[in-house]
C-alpha cells in the first residue's frame, strides 16, 4: 500500500456509514446548531417529505446520535428531536473526514 | 483512480468521490448558515437595552451629587471617605449622592435587568416556537443576573470603601459599572449565539462600557467643540447615551441584516422549487 492510500485508508476508516449520508449529515447539522429542532422546521430546510425525513429520524434514534421528544404545545402536537453527544460527535467526525479527504486527493503529489 | 480495501469494505476514491465530499461540506456550510440566520435573536436585548441606558440618563442629571459634602483621598489601594449627611453609596449608581437620587438609579438599574433578561427569554422562546428551532440562552442569563446579584451583594464602608475584585474606585463612582455587568452578559449570549461578529460588537461594548465607567466622556465632548452644552448638571449624562446609542446602532443594524439575509433565503428557495 502507498503512502497516499495508507492516509486515504485512515481517513475513510472514520467515516460512519450511518453519517456520510447527504440527508443524515444534513439533519445532525441543523440539530448541532440548535438546542431543540421542530420536525416542522427540519423538514422545511431539508426539502424533504414527512416520511422520508421520519425514516432517517428513526435511523438515527436507533443509532443513538439523536433523541426525539413528541408533546404538546397547548392543542398543538409538536416533535422536538435534538441531538445527542454521540450525534454531535459523529458529526465532528463526519466533517474533519470529509474535509481530510478533500485536501489529502487535492494535494499534489509530489 | 485509488482502490482499497478497508475493513472489509471495498472503498473506491475517485474524483467523483472527492466532488461528493466536497458537495456534503458545502451542503453542511449553508445549512448551518441558514440555521445560524434563523436562530439570531440578538437584536432584540441589543434594542431593548440600548433603551434602557438612554431612558436611564436624566437619572444621572446632578452627578456628582452634593460632592462637596464629602472629602475623598486614596489610601493606598483604597478610598477613603470623610464629612457629614446622609451618605449613599450605590454600586449602581453614582457614588457619593447625599440625596435619594442614588437608590433610585439603582432601582431603575435593578427593575430594567431583570425586565430585560425576563423579556429576552420570553422573545427567544416566543422566536423558538415560531420558527421552530430552541436556541440556549440559560448559561447568559445566569451570568447576567449572577453578576448584578453579587455586586449588589457586596457591602460597603463608607469611611473606608475598598474596592471590589481591587478595582479602583473610580470604577464605581459614575454609576455605570452595571453597563459592565450588562456587557460580559451580552457577550456571553453573543457566544451562544456562535456568530464571531456578535462576539467582536459585544467586546467593543465591554471596552465601551468600561470607558465610561473610568472617564468622563463630557471631556470628549469638549473637545469636539460642543462644550457650551455641557454644565456641570449634565456632565454625566454623556456616559450613558453613548452607550445607550451604541446598543440601538448594533440592534438595528442586525436585525435589518437578519431580515434582509431570511427575506434572501427564502427568495432562493422560491426560486429552486
Amino acid at each position: 500500500m502507498t503512502e497516499v492510500n495508507q492516509e486515504v485508508s485512515e481517513i475513510t476508516s472514520a467515516i460512519d456509514d450511518v453519517v456520510h449520508q447527504r440527508t443524515r449529515l444534513g439533519i445532525l447539522t441543523v440539530l448541532h446548531e440548535g438546542q431543540q429542532v421542530d420536525f416542522g422546521y427540519l423538514q422545511e430546510a431539508l426539502g424533504l417529505t414527512g416520511g422520508n425525513l421520519s425514516q432517517h429520524l428513526s435511523v438515527l434514534e436507533k443509532s443513538g446520535l439523536i433523541r426525539i421528544e413528541k408533546g404538546y404545545e397547548g392543542r398543538r402536537a409538536r416533535t422536538w428531536i435534538s441531538s445527542t453527544r454521540a450525534g454531535s460527535k459523529a458529526l465532528r467526525d463526519e466533517v474533519t473526514a470529509l474535509k481530510a479527504l478533500v485536501a489529502r486527493i487535492e494535494r499534489p503529489r509530489k | 483512480m485509488t482502490d482499497l480495501n478497508l475493513s472489509g469494505r471495498l472503498i473506491c476514491v475517485t474524483n467523483q468521490h472527492v466532488d461528493f465530499s466536497e458537495e456534503l461540506l458545502e451542503s453542511v456550510g449553508s445549512l448551518r448558515h441558514r440555521v445560524r440566520t434563523d436562530r439570531h435573536n440578538f437584536w432584540f436585548p441589543l434594542v431593548l437595552f440600548g433603551l434602557f441606558t438612554l431612558l436611564s440618563a436624566p437619572l444621572y442629571y446632578g452627578w456628582p451629587f452634593h460632592f462637596s459634602t464629602f472629602h475623598c483621598r486614596h489610601v493606598g489601594e483604597k478610598l477613603a471617605c470623610s464629612g457629614t449627611g446622609s451618605y449613599h453609596f450605590g454600586y449602581l449608581s453614582p457614588g457619593f449622592a447625599a440625596n435619594q437620587l442614588g437608590n433610585w438609579l439603582t432601582l431603575y438599574w435593578v427593575t430594567s435587568l431583570l425586565f430585560g433578561y425576563a423579556a429576552t427569554i420570553w422573545f427567544y422562546r416566543h422566536r423558538a416556537s415560531t420558527v421552530g428551532l430552541k436556541v440556549r440562552i440559560w448559561p447568559a442569563v445566569v451570568v447576567g443576573l449572577g453578576l448584578l446579584v453579587l455586586v449588589l451583594l457586596m457591602k460597603t464602608n463608607w469611611q473606608s470603601i475598598e474596592p471590589p475584585f481591587l478595582v479602583s474606585g473610580d470604577f464605581w463612582i459614575r454609576g455605570t459599572a452595571i453597563l459592565v455587568i450588562l456587557s460580559i452578559g451580552i457577550v456571553a449570549l453573543a457566544v451562544l449565539e456562535r456568530s464571531i461578529v456578535y462576539v467582536v460588537y459585544s467586546l467593543g461594548f465591554v471596552a465601551l462600557a468600561l470607558l465610561v465607567s473610568l472617564y468622563n466622556v463630557s471631556n470628549l465632548v469638549q473637545w469636539e467643540g460642543l462644550g457650551r452644552f455641557i454644565t456641570g448638571s449634565n456632565q454625566a449624562i454623556p456616559n450613558v447615551v453613548l452607550p445607550g446609542i451604541y446598543l440601538l446602532i448594533g440592534g438595528f443594524f442586525f436585525w435589518a441584516v437578519q431580515h434582509d439575509s431570511r427575506v434572501t433565503a427564502h427568495a432562493i428557495e422560491s426560486d429552486s422549487e
